[in-house]
């Protein structure tokens, strides 16, 4: 009778547990969608110094600071 | 400025009400992209500009519907003068005229962004801290990026011994105590100059008495509507002649200055107006030259003489007592402080016969009454 109780136990948690289930779901699936909706690369990128100064000597040895011209002269 | 520094955003501005804006609403590209080059695609450097509607006015309507026209946003007035003077009967000349006003002249605008979040672009830009937006702006790192050359350095007394500005030397004012966010957002359509601007500052914004029917000061009364605040309170500024421009081998854009003196010359009003009544004002002769576009094309600029190339200025470096105010006869008949046809070269003659002061408007020296006893 105790091994009979403690199966019919199990399955009305099962079945509760399934019946909840659906209700997760789509919550969980939001939560995961908000995440990926925060996570800008542009701000992963822009607020590292490190990076920033790193790329910066990348970009710099392909293009070279445009700078003033040597032509230029007198007060403007 | 390196580079790391003029694109880092501080964490901070993600905070802000305009950090929670996604970076892409107003910058394009593509957030989720880690690739940086392709994720830069269709990036907008600077959404402000031309269109400052799209982006600052979704929420700031009312500044951006008068902004988009200011003076600063525009820079009309600049192109106004240069076509006045551009040679207006051939129109290939005319374009190319247009073509370097565009690459030398109208490149200096500022538009929101330039002033509220990075530094102009006439200075290679760069955040001014780290995106988050400044209401009023540093005077050091952006008016005085366009503005460094004659006004920064009068105001702030960098010209080697000339007195900095009294507001602030000793009130510690900044460019924008009088230049107020009312008047850089001003609608300056159909304005001629910036002395036209109805929000312009005026001295007696704050100063009220020495315009008054009565005011304290003798000599306020003697000379009030006759001669600009100016005339008396500033010292020598910065004049510039023989500007040229033009394009290098590698393609940056020069100029070439080859005059600079400082100098105060007071001359006659070329344009009186109800609140600019005064028979005298201080003139100061800019970086302008008929063959200042040559490189680009010759006799572009045909009708020069068609505006005084000496004009109307309000130096920065206004003093309580300067030479010319220490007595009565430091300026009557000081004909130096004037200026006069011997002051202006040959070809300017012409363009100058209504603001230079004939020998009989240099006014006659009176008994010698030291100012200091009315002060």
């Amino acid at each position: 009778m105790k091994i009979l109780l403690k199966k019919k136990g199990h399955r009305a948690g099962l079945i509760i547990i399934l019946a909840i289930a659906p209700f997760f779901g789509p919550v969980r699936g939001y939560a995961k969608a908000e995440t990926a909706e925060a996570k800008s690369e542009c701000i992963t990128c822009h607020t590292d110094v490190n990076k920033l100064i790193r790329l910066g000597w990348e970009i710099e040895k392909i293009r070279p600071k445009p700078g003033k011209s040597a032509e230029t002269s007198g007060e403007g | 400025m390196e580079l790391y520094e003029k694109i880092y955003v501080k964490p901070s501005f993600l905070k802000t009400n305009h950090g929670k804006i996604g970076c892409e609403v107003c910058h394009n590209g593509d957030t989720k992209d880690p690739n940086r080059q392709t994720a830069h695609k269709g990036i907008v450097k600077d959404p402000t500009f031309p269109d400052a509607d799209k982006t600052c006015g979704e929420c700031h309507e009312d500044i951006t519907s008068t902004a988009k026209n200011s003076l600063h946003y525009t820079l009309a007035p600049f192109e106004k003068v240069i076509r006045a003077r551009a040679n207006k009967k051939d129109k290939g000349i005319l374009n190319k005229v247009c073509q370097a006003t565009a690459k030398h002249c109208s490149a200096c605008h500022a538009s929101c962004g330039q002033c509220h979040v990075s530094r102009p672009d006439y200075v290679a830009g760069g955040f001014l801290a780290g995106h988050l937006f400044q209401e009023k702006p540093c005077m050091d790192t952006t008016c005085a990026s366009c503005h460094g050359g004659r006004v920064y350095a009068e105001f702030t007394g960098a010209n080697n011994g000339y007195p900095a500005d009294i507001h602030h030397d000793k009130e510690e004012m900044t460019c924008m105590d009088c230049h107020t966010g009312k008047e850089m957002h001003a609608d300056a359509t159909g304005v001629a100059s910036r002395f036209d601007l109805p929000e312009r500052p005026k001295c007696d914004n704050c100063h009220p008495d020495v315009v008054s029917k009565k005011p304290k000061t003798s000599s306020h009364a003697i000379h009030r509507n006759k001669v600009a605040c100016q005339v008396c309170h500033a010292v020598a500024n910065k004049n510039c002649f023989n500007c040229h421009v033009g394009t290098d081998k590698k393609r940056l854009a020069y100029f070439k200055c080859n005059e600079t003196r400082m100098l105060f010359k007071i001359g006659l009003n070329p344009n009186k107006t109800k609140d600019r009544p005064y028979n005298y004002v201080v003139l100061r002769h800019p970086p302008a030259d008929p063959r200042l576009f040559d490189f680009y094309i010759k006799d572009g600029l045909s009708d020069f003489n068609k505006l005084p190339t000496w004009k109307l200025d309000t130096p920065h470096n206004i003093q309580r007592i300067t030479p010319q105010n220490k007595t009565c006869n430091n300026c009557h008949g000081n004909a130096s402080l004037f200026l006069r046809e011997k002051d202006v070269t040959d070809w300017e003659q012409k363009a100058n016969a209504g603001v230079v002061v004939p020998q009989a408007k240099i006014p006659k020296p009176l008994k010698e009454i030291s100012l200091k006893w009315k002060l």
